[in-house]
């Protein structure tokens, strides 16, 4: 399985999860900002960092990037799987590709700490319950009207929540699918637990998933 | 005096100016004047301690210190930026940061790991909030991990803080990068932000005490991390191209000063056309282009002709470039701005300015009485997990991004950090001064804190590969300072021979004085060591109950005065030999499975340090121990062994001669010393009095 990660200027996760991703059994390639066509990957992978030094809001600038017209396109033709994972998160919730927004941390400080996760949508983490990962992040204050937690709710579209909400994400959000579960957002960095030296390996279980996911449901429709 | 000296906005010297005058047989011109009065400055020519340094640490001329683990090379460094940060804490702190990133990547290094050591009067100040801020800005965002370094309070840094930032890279045997010019007729080539006025005369403000009748906010640079970050990656694609002979980060005295030691290093001469530049303002004088510390800039010699093959990596990354200069063989520095000359100087001249270090010797007291503890220990021990240098950091280690890379294996807590580099194996990195053990006794005093860094590389599971440092002093002209200077050096020198690692760099920050008040004097050190197998790194928390603590290290003190629950008037007569024997026996027993956690002892003593082991895992201990629980000496250490293990343990250590004591064992939930108990929950409220939440 083929996986792209897309590397924006200022994107400072790519070599760790490219290195998770190789651990996972994918085949990896980086993606560069400018590219218009990223078909020949099964799952691409925003990854956490800050694109173009966060200036304006986090994602603000990064969602202009031509590749995010591809990444549009990809999931529109269910082609595979994206995942945007913290400033890629944000980055699809500024391009309306995931709904919500992101605000400042309660505490006003960027908060790095490993958190347990309650895993809630068992369909895509099968026989996870919970998930201790790290944290590293600004602005992860998720929120979102009432009626879109409300669908999101409703839909099974919350993937997991904080078991302590450290941020003060509405509902203890801590990632989401969009309504055709083909694009995934999430605060915490499944890349800083793969590794054997790593505090635990909880992030191949989100690799693992992912893979899965993509064999049983989207290989299925196209 | 002449009258373009009169004129001149900025202090140079009257003796250097009568020195130079005299050297070049003429009246320097004004934009040589501006040239001399950066290059001869305090900051970037080490006038009052480049020759001791030199004596007597051998040191090379590149940007950051090496050692080598099997093919990979470790390029690491520490430098102060006190002075900005006194004056504008955010941004001082911010561009410390990107300036120590800039000096590893010159080595053609990718950086993988920042630490620092800061000292301030008191926490929770508009300097401690500022500086934390800019560290976590600043380095979070360029994607470099946080992971140690230290956080002290002293009364002498009220109105200079000190921030000593350690950089940490990575580089491939074949792939290290040299500051040495090589070839006459190469192309410096300027890649990175534009230049403007900020941080004009930033290495003179250095150079001097901080004077608050002066606005000195102009002489601090602004940084901008997301430049930092596009540099970082272009600077690692540049680096591998064929045709870079040399790589320099520009730092105090900006592009003069980067692009005069490159070719200073390989004895060239050196052309510079100013006006090739390019600028964020308009009308800028030559001088200023020169001297401008605008930041996220690096310098590059290129060999000719070759210039557009580094122009397309800065053009990928959306950073200016501009070929600025070529190296001559003439062994002149020259200025040009639009083909007209406007200054012309033996480059060696403006390269080594006067020598001013002296050896002042100075006899510092040391004293040998015994040491002496009785009645309980409750309310000292809470008094010391509370005093906000020993309290935890953790509120500040989570606002500084500490995983990011993937590396890190033990991640910032106690003792040293430690980063994954090549299959099992890891570096062990700390850094480290304590004011209260040199200002009693400099020479002593640095030799502790030496074998403190290298205990906590030690405790870590690491072999300590190599030494660099940043010492932070008052003024050097007056005796009493220079006196502490020669002796921190001497005492460097001398702990660093007897543990046979070598001195890899140094960084000296002087002046560090306002308001008649002087910082006390303040080496930091920082050691990289190796870790052959990081599963093997010990916990440095109780795992199990049931298990043996063992006291290693000497058993019966002598009073230390700078100890921290004492505060007494002289520092203890310590035996390094025996102190240098015990860090090489606990070096070797630590990767034994028996050895399940271990924690160097240090501010507050034993008590202290069981203290921390235990409220991390909320285990706790029933000691019973007539060894003084808050006494300091340097190399002693806490280790947790196996239950059923101590036999095999006590023989190893037995066949060393090394003292140690069975102090303990872990049990319960309450910290219990002889027959006196603590519940656990006390010992964590008071450790938590930095931050509210853990």
């Amino acid at each position: 399985m083929k996986a792209g990660i897309v590397v924006f200027e200022g994107t400072n996760c790519d070599r760790e999860t490219f290195n998770a991703l190789k651990v996972s059994g994918f085949d990896v390639d980086y993606v560069w900002h400018d590219w218009t066509s990223i078909d020949e990957y099964d799952l691409v992978i925003l990854p956490g960092g800050f694109s173009y030094g966060d200036y304006l809001r986090p994602g603000a600038i990064a969602r202009f990037s031509p590749v995010m017209r591809a990444v549009e396109e990809y999931a529109e033709k269910e082609r595979g799987i994206v995942i945007g994972i913290c400033n890629g998160f944000q980055i699809l919730a500024e391009s309306g590709l995931l709904p919500g927004a992101f605000l400042k941390n309660r505490t006003g400080n960027f908060i790095c700490k490993m958190v347990d996760l309650k895993v809630e949508n068992h369909d895509v983490l099968d026989n996870v319950e919970k998930l201790r990962l790290y944290i590293a992040h600004s602005d992860g204050n998720y929120t979102a009207d009432e009626k879109t937690i409300d669908t999101l709710e409703r839909e099974r579209r919350i993937l997991f929540k904080y078991v302590e909400n450290p941020n003060g994400s509405v509902h203890s959000i801590a990632g989401i699918a969009n309504k055709n579960f083909n694009i995934f957002g999430m605060m915490p960095h499944p890349e800083r637990s793969t590794m054997p030296y790593h505090e635990n390996n909880d992030g191949l279980k989100i690799f693992k998933a992912v893979r899965r996911w993509k064999n049983e449901r989207i290989s299925k429709k196209s | 005096m002449s009258a373009s000296q009169k004129n001149l906005k900025m202090p140079i010297l009257r003796d250097d100016y009568e020195k130079i005058k005299k050297l070049l047989k003429r009246d320097p011109n004004e934009t040589e004047q501006y040239i001399f009065s950066a290059m001869w400055s305090e900051h970037c020519g080490y006038k009052h301690s480049k020759r001791l340094i030199k004596e007597h640490f051998n040191l090379s001329d590149e940007n950051a210190g090496l050692v080598w683990i099997d093919d990979i090379g470790i390029a690491f460094k520490v430098e102060s930026h006190n002075h900005p940060c006194a004056v504008e804490p955010f941004q001082g702190a911010a561009t410390g940061i990107g300036g120590i990133i800039r000096d590893v990547i010159a080595m053609g290094a990718r950086p993988v790991a920042l630490l620092d050591s800061l000292h301030f009067a008191e926490p929770h100040s508009h300097i401690y909030e500022g500086v934390i801020s800019g560290i976590s800005v600043y380095g979070n965002s360029i994607g470099v991990p946080t992971v140690g370094g230290e956080i002290r309070f002293h009364s002498g840094y009220s109105y200079n803080p000190l921030v000593n930032v350690m950089a940490v890279g990575v580089v491939k045997k074949g792939d290290v990068k040299t500051s040495k010019a090589q070839g006459a007729g190469n192309s410096v080539v300027l890649v990175g932000s534009k230049t403007g006025r900020d941080g004009l005369h930033g290495a003179s403000f250095a150079s001097r005490k901080i004077d608050e009748t002066l606005n000195d906010r102009p002489s601090v640079q602004v940084g901008d991390p997301f430049s930092e970050k596009r540099l970082i990656e272009a600077t690692m694609e540049i680096c591998k191209l064929d045709c870079v002979i040399a790589v320099q980060d520009m730092g105090a005295a900006g592009i003069l000063s980067s692009t005069t030691e490159m070719a200073d290093h390989g004895g060239l001469g050196l052309d510079l056309f100013v006006d090739r530049v390019p600028l964020r303002e308009k009308g800028m004088k030559e001088w200023e282009i020169l001297l401008s510390e605008s930041q996220e800039r690096m310098s590059f010699l290129v060999k000719k002709d070759h210039e557009e093959e580094v122009e397309s990596i800065a053009k990928k990354w959306e950073l200016d470039f501009a070929k600025i200069g070529e190296t001559t063989s003439s062994g002149e520095f020259r200025v040009f701005n639009k083909n007209k000359r406007v200054s012309s100087l033996p480059l060696t001249l403006v390269t080594q300015p006067p020598d001013l270090s002296r050896e002042i010797e100075k006899e510092y007291s040391i004293t040998n009485r015994p040491s002496f503890w009785s009645g309980r220990i409750q309310g000292t021990l809470l008094k010391l997990l509370s005093n906000p240098t020993i309290a935890s950091k953790k509120c500040v280690y989570e606002r500084y991004d500490h995983s990011v890379g993937g590396e890190t294996v033990k991640p910032p807590s106690f003792d040293a950090a430690v980063i994954h580099v090549k299959g099992q194996k890891g570096i062990a990195l700390s850094l480290g001064g304590n004011a209260s053990y040199t200002e009693l006794n400099p020479l002593e005093g640095t030799k502790a804190v030496l074998f403190e860094a290298c205990a906590n590389v030690i405790a870590s599971g690491g072999k300590p590969l190599g030494v660099t440092n940043c010492m932070n002093f008052g003024n050097p002209e007056i005796d009493e300072i220079a006196a502490q200077f020669y002796a921190t050096v001497r005492g460097l020198e001398e702990s660093s021979k007897l543990l046979g690692i070598p001195i890899t760099g140094g960084n000296v920050s002087f002046y560090n004085e306002s308001n008649g008040q002087e910082i006390p004097p303040t080496p930091v050190v920082g050691v990289v060591g190796v870790v052959e197998d990081i599963r093997k790194v010990p916990s440095s928390h109780f795992v199990n109950f049931g298990d043996s603590i063992y006291l290693v290290g000497r058993i019966n003190l002598p009073e230390n005065g700078a100890a921290m629950y004492l505060k007494g008037n002289t520092f203890c007569e310590v035996d390094w030999e025996n102190c240098a024997k015990t860090l090489k026996t606990v070096q070797n027993v630590s990767s034994e499975d028996f050895v399940l956690s271990l924690h160097d002892v240090s501010d507050g003593g034993i008590a202290v340090a069981c203290a921390e082991m235990a409220i991390e895992s909320m285990k706790g201990v029933r000691m019973s121990t007539m060894v003084y629980p808050f006494e300091e000496y340097p190399a002693r250490f806490v280790l947790e062994v196996l239950k059923g293990k101590e036999e095999e343990f006590e023989r190893n250590l037995k066949s060393n001669g090394v003292e140690f004591e069975k102090i303990g064992i872990v049990d319960g939930n309450s910290f219990v010393w002889n027959l006196e108990s603590v519940p656990l929950s006390s010992l964590k409220k008071a450790y938590a009095s930095l931050g509210e939440e853990w």
